[in-house]
């Protein structure tokens, strides 16, 4: 090869390899108007970063906190707070009016996941108090998990933010239950309280039931509290002087007011039952009746 | 009487003027640099004009540092294709771009769990050229490994490790071995899955060294812990970037000098046996080094970068990243890199002491000391027919080992975890996670009629097809224990449902892949029969064929 050859092809190589780094280059994200509509590969990948973080941090919810806090999110009374929406829209809305948290939303989140709650908050109080305490989730604090996993769950829970402004309201003719045992109830549906145990419809206020979060409905199997299967055949002799549908009502509406004994299991410290108090409230008369005609099912 | 030995600037300038004397300092300090060329020298090699006498081209060689470690003149023999290849000069090529990409990583990084994965997720995503520069250094690394052993390979084939290169070929086994370490401990940086759970398997081995004793403190030195974690990160991070190099770049010198002293072996149908004729170049078969040898390199280096650059600007390659190291959880299948696959078959042999350790010490001992084995004088292809089969045997060894590496090879996985790991693979995209968000229908799927799956999602349909012929393709029964066990009627269902967003404009979508087979053991997370796989999927996750 002549040293003409080598000084072109030479110059052809150069040529290629500057041209293709410029192009890289270019497509990178550094111009600014790359950077204002996010076009660029970095704010592509940003973003992408981002969305693989809420994935990771969805699993780690589906597999840890929605025994809590329920499949949306939208909490279980007595076992865990709403954070979708009510995070958004009245605890953290609360504490900066109370200016009693100095950081971001991003920071609540991620101090109450990392370190948990040592004991209930007002909030908690406020809400009628849960069973258990919020654990600690940060190796950090004797949890399971890595600061980065911490930071994928409040990732995956500020991804809710934009939605919680949408969420379902109470409807204003929505009468709840309670814990009031005298009124009689109506005709109770027992496809609908299928349903409803399923999640596939609401109650009347819009919110989800939460029973098959702890009650399973095979044989011997204890999720957080006792199997429901067979429990039509049960009931009628539990307490005594009570029909089989009262006892589940007092169950649902009133769960301390009789425990089985020798289910220590189900039990809390302060000798009330683990089922939360305070059910009724998500739950109008029709909603009741048609979950206990469910019930009354499991033979 | 005044001691001035040499003129003054004021004094040039007052015998030649302002001009000239620029120009004569401009001469002197390129004949510095270039240790012995003057301006009009350069200008006569790029303008292709043949060396005055006495040739002023040969004097970097004797003066400068870095040019006395090549010869000034090469046998025209061997500046062709064949015998060399080129290999050993690319292996160099890759090794520089290697130190130079190298140290513009590590102005991102911190070798330390916890920061390293978030480095690189930074290198990925707030760096400009970050990505670039790291597929480069990746590709680079590979295409290192690859053309070391290939120069290895040729450097056998034409019998060039003959007297008097012996010691020539020692150091070039070391600088193999360097090689792959180099590699092997940067694999680690990252500190994602890929890197943890592959140099696990290796950095065990350094365990299994006879006797225990020993076994446990190399592998406690190696590591700095009975597990890798920050120590051993560390420790790697020091070998990848200090102490490895350094060895390399000096052992780099002594390979590059033996062959100054010795010549580069010329083809062996040149030659009568037994003899070496690499020095007495013939003046009229000398191809000097300066202008012609060097230019062919400068060529070829543009060459290799123009080779890896293309394909990376066109996105055809981008270096893996995984999630971040877990040492709570183990993947399925967990594999060393491609180069280590060999030793990893051999560990499925049986003893991982023998097969990790004494046999693969015995071959790095046989490599190095072939030379002063093998006593035929002659180079001829004809007269080493027993060291050339020798080479093709052992080259057919290594393969058969590689592919005893893989998982395909004596791993009996139960076929519903296949099913799930190739559809919902934990670490890559996978086929799933590939399908285009919008056509990710919110429904459940099933492989017993893939063609249910509406026309506006071909994606998903085209998936359900891959999945089933998946499950096809798996035996249906397996020994566990010596004992068979059956799956019939296999089939896969997915189940997509809207996680976050609103059903008209989703943000997240929860994916269960379900496989059911006849006599499926119930799920006991699930109170369920069937084998499941979550997973969630986002709409801005950007999972491509190719790259993560």
């Amino acid at each position: 090869m002549s040293m003409t050859t080598k000084i072109t092809l030479g110059i052809v190589l150069f040529m290629i390899i500057f041209v293709a780094t410029g192009l890289v280059l270019l497509n990178e994200g550094v111009l600014d108007s790359q950077a204002r509509d996010g076009t660029g590969r970095m704010q592509i990948e940003t973003r992408a970063q981002k969305a693989r973080s809420i994935e990771a941090g969805a699993l780690i919810f589906y597999s840890n906190c929605r025994s809590c806090h329920a499949d949306n999110g939208e909490g279980i009374p007595g076992k865990g707070p709403s954070l979708n929406p009510d995070l958004f829209t009245k605890h953290f809305p609360a504490l900066q009016a109370a200016k009693t948290f100095n950081g971001t939303l991003h920071d609540f989140i991620k101090l109450t996941v990392a370190a948990g709650r040592p004991d209930q908050s007002t909030y908690a109080d406020s809400l009628g108090g849960f069973v258990n305490p919020m654990p600690t989730w940060s190796q950090q604090f004797g949890g399971p998990y890595r600061d980065d996993q911490v930071e994928d769950v409040v990732n995956f829970v500020l991804n809710w933010q934009a939605q919680a402004a949408i969420s379902p309201t109470v409807p204003s003719n929505f009468k709840a239950i309670g814990s009031d045992l005298a009124t009689a109830l109506p005709t109770g549906d027992a496809a609908r309280g299928a349903d409803l145990f399923a999640q596939k419809v609401r109650f009347k206020d819009n919110n989800p039931a939460h029973c098959k979060a702890c009650h399973s409905l095979q044989t011997d199997t204890v999720i957080v509290g006792p199997s429901l299967a067979g429990l039509a055949a049960r009931a009628d002799s539990r307490e005594p002087g009570k029909a089989a549908a009262d006892y589940i009502r007092e169950s649902i509406q009133n769960p301390s007011a009789f425990i089985v004994p020798g289910n220590a299991n189900f039990v809390g410290a302060n000798g009330k039952s683990n089922m939360p108090e305070g059910l009724g409230n998500n739950m109008s008369a029709q909603d009741l009746a048609d979950l206990i005609a469910y019930l009354l099912t499991l033979k | 009487m005044r001691l001035e030995p040499f003129a003054t600037l004021n004094d040039m300038r007052k015998q030649y003027g302002i001009r000239k004397t620029i120009l004569i300092k401009v001469d002197e300090s390129v004949e510095r640099f270039t240790a012995g060329l003057r301006i009009n020298d350069v200008r006569g090699v790029l303008r292709g004009d043949p060396p005055a006498k006495p040739n002023p081209r040969v004097k970097p060689h004797t003066e400068g540092a870095w040019f006395h470690i090549w010869p000034t003149f090469y046998h025209e023999a061997v500046t062709k294709f064949y015998p060399t290849f080129k290999l050993g000069m690319i292996t160099t090529i890759f090794f520089i771009i290697e130190i130079i990409t190298g140290l513009f990583l590590m102005l991102y990084y911190t070798p330390a769990p916890g920061i390293s994965y978030d480095n690189m997720l930074r290198i990925l995503s707030t760096v400009p050229l970050g990505q670039f520069v790291r597929d480069i250094h990746r590709l680079a690394a590979e295409g290192m490994v690859i053309a070391v052993w290939l120069h290895m390979g040729r450097t056998f084939l034409t019998g060039s490790y003959k007297k008097p290169r012996q010691f020539t070929w020692a150091t070039g086994v070391i600088l193999l071995l360097l090689t792959i370490a180099l590699s092997y401990t940067g694999y680690l940086l990252p500190w994602d899955q890929l890197a943890y759970w592959a140099v696990t398997i290796g950095a065990s081995m350094a365990d299994a060294f006879p006797p225990p004793e020993v076994g446990k403190a190399i592998g406690l030195l190696l590591k700095g812990a009975p597990d890798l974690g920050a120590g051993g990160l560390l420790r790697f991070y020091l070998l990848h970037v200090f102490a490895l190099p350094l060895i390399a770049i000096i052992f780099v010198f002594v390979h590059y000098y033996k062959v100054i002293r010795h010549g580069h072996s010329l083809p062996p149908g040149l030659e009568n046996i037994g003899e070496d004729n690499a020095r007495k170049v013939p003046p009229d078969r000398r191809v000097p080094f300066l202008p012609d040898i060097l230019t062919n390199e400068l060529l070829w280096f543009g060459l290799i970068m123009a080779a890896m650059i293309v394909p990376i600007a066109l996105n055809l390659y981008h270096a893996p990243l995984e999630h971040a190291a877990n040492s709570q959880s183990t993947p399925l299948h967990t594999v060393a890199p491609w180069y280590f696959l060999f030793v990893q078959g051999w560990l499925k042999l049986g003893d991982k002491t023998f097969w990790g350790v004494i046999f693969p010490t015995i071959l790095i001992g046989l490599l190095l000391f072939w030379p002063y084995i093998d006593y035929n004088p002659s180079r001829r292809y004809g007269d080493r027919k027993i060291a050339l089969m020798a080479m093709m045997v052992t080259i057919g060894l290594l393969v058969v080992s590689s592919y005893m590496g893989t998982p395909g090879f004596s791993v009996v996985t139960a076929p519903q975890l296949e099913v799930g790991f190739h559809a919902l693979p934990p670490e890559q995209p996978g086929p799933i996670r590939s399908i285009a968000f919008d056509q990710l229908l919110v429904g459940t799927w099933s492989t017993q009629d893939p063609s249910a799956v509406p026309g506006n999602a071909l994606e998903l349909q085209a998936v359900m097809r891959e999945i089933k012929s998946e499950i096809d393709s798996l035996p249906k029964t397996i020994l566990v224990n010596n004992q068979p066990v059956n799956y019939f009627n296999m089939y896969a269902e997915l189940t997509i449902e809207v996680a976050q967003g609103t059903p008209d404009n989703p943000t997240l979508k929860h994916i269960v892949l379900a496989v059911h087979w006849d006599g499926e053991p119930i799920d006991l997370v699930r109170n369920q029969p069937g084998y499941f796989t979550d997973t969630f999927v986002h709409k801005d996750s950007k999972y491509t064929a190719s790259g993560e």
